[in-house]
């Protein structure tokens, strides 16, 4: 507790004359009486003949001290701190990013944070409840509306960064949805500010108090490790950023598969920006992780990992006048390069996958080809005139190009008659014949659908983008099939259609099965590092890695704004916590009427 | 007391022609026609209107006993042994007189009150002497200071009632009490049964009790009659006083509230019934009358209502 007026803290004198009057003895009025003997029977006090005399345990005087006590405590108008938030409901959003492990505050910007929040537990009312939301790429309630400090401190100790950004928009979406219908809820944003900019049109609605967690940090970060082939050889790039306001001298490594294959001191102004090459890639090479040293208050940005694609990226020619719905629906493919040409345009070139739509070249390619709509007469099947098609169905229960595809909804109106190739097997079709032919033919892949999409409403359907990417999957084995990539702080695997076990293994060595169940489950808030992803069916195995990097780019710049704009809004920060005080003169002044009341009442008594 | 203004009537009642003095004829019209009760029959030396525990020759039947060699012949009942044969003899009353003596405590704390303790108390003891007379009983009076101060004999005359109106008048303020000694001191002048009204506030610092229990054991009948203030029984002050106590001059300092007030009143209550439980005890009586009461009422009403006189 402290004091706005300290020294009238004096008054608390006040207490010694009360004191010396019980001391010394009163002056009384003299009343004679027929005999005293019952009163000195009822009164064994007063007997002492000295000036003063015992002070004696008295519940009046105790409660005059009391009195008087209570009013210097008033008198010095204290006050206390409190949350700014003051009583109601608070949502703090602790900032998890990958940036709040930096060291520049000791022990780290994201202690200080906890710190900072157990502070404002500390400082509830009775009454105030507190929510806590931890923020990185997607955000999460830790814990809702509690008025129980203890569950509070737990939350907000357990709480540890992700290796992804924050997101600021979500985690002020959540707490708006959490404020739905509550008055005077107040939001305490805990963090470092590093955050994206929300743009001036995001509806900021609660008022935002804006605590930011350190100051000016120097930090050197690798981002954008990549390597790819030229000819015969492989070339890594790497780029090292000094965030710092210091030239900086760091030491740059690069391990490829594991093992140091070229070292090299850089120097660094402030500010500055190098682009580092290595041309001595060995051939065969899958992996590679560039390190510096002396990468200052961030640890986590001093490593960066790329995966060598051994064939490159899988080429895919899309064949169309004009498709919107099988453009989108090739492009969600992680692994594929797509490229689009009109009919007139097409020649044949190197291509891994060919996507005919309504179009098929006089001489097939030598890659693997999907056909929608072919010409009457065509090949890759015999194709005749279209006719109404009727009910869609799949043609085999256990068709694995069908998994997850639901053709319940999907309906044609029109569809070319399509005989079954040989080499190929009916995977949908419907009541006029087969909709969508599939198989190998010496050595091609092929699939053919028998419609336009156009007259279709599979487009339409979740089922298409599912049926393309099993489609893509199939055409493209050479790919290894299985793709993992890091969305929204989580490492999300897309299995091959035939897999049957999908196994993670982390840079520590740990391995994780993610399916089955299918689709595999996700890998929460994965660190940094190469990740090895091994998919098997029957006897054989599919291995991939999959490099997940530190978010440099939104991460890496440690410098904290004094102030954030969110929408129109602008935050500025708190130095300190925010903390306001809150005088609590007006409750002491009212112990003391109590007191006096039972002063009163006890004098009345004759205690 | 005007001598000259009192005389006794054709039928012996003493009429008072003055009514500002301690004892007027109004009072004593009022109570001529009361009498001490005994609570125990009490033998006496000469016949009065008093029973004795000796049966006697009066007109009262009392009961039959056997008679044996030497019996007055005259108390043989004939027509008993017409019937039975047997000779009995027919036992009366035997009406004596007895001694009635009232003490009045002269201390300085009788002064207190408005009219005075010490007025009612010699009111009633004018009162008891007065009713005493008409019975035909001896009656002595005794003031009680730091001794027995004063005694006045018993009398038996009925005209010796003025006189002592006169003796009560006359009685010196005593500077201090000694109920004990003074009761004490009383052994001295008498010896016997007999009826001992003490009339005293009862607030003698060196306490009553063993001065009574000498009255019982010689074989006196005990009133105690204690006499209040108003202002002593429900006090009127507040703040801090300090008290002073008029015979003593003892000083007891207290910060009067209403709950010290509360509990002086209950240390009385509790003070007085002591008293009262110790006559009680002893087979005697107690009555609490206030200064402020007028004597005739409480002999008409309080002594009768407690059956001390009839």
């Amino acid at each position: 507790m402290r004091f706005f007026s300290p020294a009238a803290l004096g008054f608390a004198a006040a207490v010694l004359p009360i004191i010396l009057l019980y001391v010394l003895k009163l002056r009384r009025k003299e009343v004679r009486l027929s005999s005293t003997l019952l009163w000195r029977q009822l009164v064994r006090d007063f007997q002492a003949n000295a000036p003063w005399q015992r002070l004696r345990r008295s519940l009046p005087l105790f409660l005059q001290i009391l009195i008087v006590v209570l009013l210097t405590l008033a008198l010095a108008r204290p006050y206390i701190l409190t949350a700014r938030a003051g009583a109601g409901d608070t949502i703090v959003i602790v900032d998890l990013s990958a940036s709040m492990e930096a060291d520049d505050l000791t022990p780290s910007r994201l202690a200080r944070a906890q710190g900072a929040v157990e502070q404002l537990i500390a400082r509830m009312g009775p009454r105030d409840t507190m929510s806590i939301i931890g923020m990185g790429p997607l955000p999460r309630v830790l814990i809702a509306g509690s008025r129980d400090r203890r569950a509070l401190g737990a939350a907000i100790g357990g709480v540890a960064a992700v290796s992804g950004p924050a997101d600021l928009g979500k985690a002020l979406s959540l707490a708006d949805s959490m404020a739905r219908g509550k008055a005077d809820v107040n939001v305490i944003l805990v963090g470092d500010g590093g955050y994206a900019d929300l743009g001036p049109d995001f509806p900021l609605t609660l008022p935002v108090t804006y605590v930011p967690i350190g100051g000016t940090a120097e930090n050197v970060a690798l981002t954008g490790l990549s390597a790819r082939s030229v000819g015969s050889h492989t070339v890594a790039m790497v780029r090292v950023i000094n965030h710092g306001h210091r030239p900086a001298q760091v030491d740059l490594t690069l391990n490829v598969d594991g093992s140091l294959r070229a070292a090299r001191q850089l120097a660094l102004a402030a500010g500055e920006e190098k682009d580092v090459f290595w041309e001595d890639i060995p051939p065969g090479a899958r992996t590679l992780q560039a390190h510096i040293t002396g990468g200052g208050a961030l640890k986590a940005d001093d490593d960066a990992f790329a995966v060598i694609a051994q064939d490159g990226a899988a080429k895919v020619l899309l064949v169309t006048k004009g498709n919107l719905f099988l453009e989108k629906a090739l492009t969600l493919y992680p692994g594929g390069e797509l490229y689009k040409v009109t009919p007139e345009e097409y020649r044949a070139q190197d291509y891994d996958l060919y996507v005919f739509d309504g179009f098929v070249p006089p001489t097939l390619p030598k890659g693997n080809i999907i056909c929608f709509d072919p010409p009457v007469g065509a090949w890759p099947a015999q194709v005749g005139p279209a006719v109404a098609a009727g009910a869609v169905r799949p043609a085999k229960a256990s068709e694995q190009l069908l998994s997850y595809v639901d053709l319940n909804q999907v309906h044609v109106a029109k569809a070319k008659q399509l005989a079954v190739p040989t080499w190929g097997r009916a995977v949908i079709e419907a009541d006029a014949g087969p909709l969508l032919v599939a198989g190998e033919d010496g050595g091609r892949r092929t699939a053919v659908f028998a419609f336009d999409l156009h007259q279709s409403d599979l487009p339409l359907r979740t089922a298409f983008p599912i049926l393309v990417q099993n489609l893509l999957a199939w055409e493209l084995p050479a790919r290894g099939g299985a793709v993992a990539e890091e969305i929204d702080g989580r490492l999300r695997v897309t299995a091959l259609p035939q897999a049957e076990t999908v196994e993670v293994t982390d840079p520590g060595g740990r391995t994780t099965r993610v399916a089955p169940p299918f689709p595999p489950s996700f890998l929460e808030s994965p660190r940094p590092g190469i990740y090895r992803v091994t998919q098997k069916w029957q006897q054989k195995q599919a291995e991939s890695y999959v490099a997940v990097n530190f978010p440099a780019a939104t991460e890496s710049a440690l410098d904290v704004p004094e102030h954030l704009t969110v929408g129109s809004k602008e935050l500025r920060g708190q130095a300190k916590s925010p903390v306001e005080s809150r005088e609590v003169w007006p409750a002491a002044a009212v112990v003391a009427l109590g007191v006096l009341s039972l002063e009163w009442w006890v004098y009345h008594r004759g205690s | 007391m005007n001598r000259s203004g009192c005389d006794f009537g054709r039928e012996g009642v003493a009429v008072l022609s003055e009514t500002d003095g301690l004892f007027d004829a109004e009072l004593l019209k009022k109570i001529e026609r009361l009498s001490i009760v005994a609570r125990k029959s009490l033998a006496g030396r000469s016949a009065g209107k008093r029973r004795s525990p000796r049966r006697g020759s009066s007109v009262e039947f009392a009961d039959y006993r056997n008679y044996t060699s030497g019996d007055d012949f005259r108390q043989i009942d004939w027509n008993a042994y017409a019937r039975f044969e047997r000779l009995y003899l027919k036992l009366f009353m035997e009406e004596q007189d007895t001694t009635v003596h009232a003490f009045v405590d002269t201390s300085r704390s009788m002064e207190w009150g408005t009219p005075s303790k010490a007025r009612l108390a010699r009111q009633l003891a004018g009162a008891l002497a007065y009713l005493g007379l008409t019975s035909f009983d001896n009656v002595g009076l005794g003031s009680l200071g730091a001794g027995l101060e004063r005694y006045y004999p018993p009398v038996r005359r009925r005209g010796e009632i003025w006189r002592i109106f006169e003796f009560l008048e006359g009685l010196p303020v005593a500077d201090e009490t000694d109920l004990n000694r003074s009761l004490r001191d009383f052994g001295r002048y008498r010896r016997g049964p007999g009826i001992v009204f003490v009339i005293s506030d009862f607030l003698a610092p060196g306490g009553y009790r063993e001065g009574l229990s000498h009255l019982r054991a010689m074989g006196q009948e005990v009133i105690a009659i204690q006499v209040l203030s108003a202002d002593e029984v429900a006090p009127e002050m507040a703040g801090d006083l300090r008290l002073v106590d008029v015979e003593s001059g003892l000083a007891q300092d207290v910060s009067v509230t209403p709950g010290l007030l509360r509990a002086y009143r209950e240390r009385l209550a509790a003070y007085t019934g002591e008293i009262e439980d110790f006559c009680r005890r002893r087979e005697s009586a107690f009555l609490q009358v206030l200064s402020s009461d007028k004597a005739d009422e409480v002999v008409a009403r309080s002594l009768r209502r407690a059956g001390i006189v009839r």
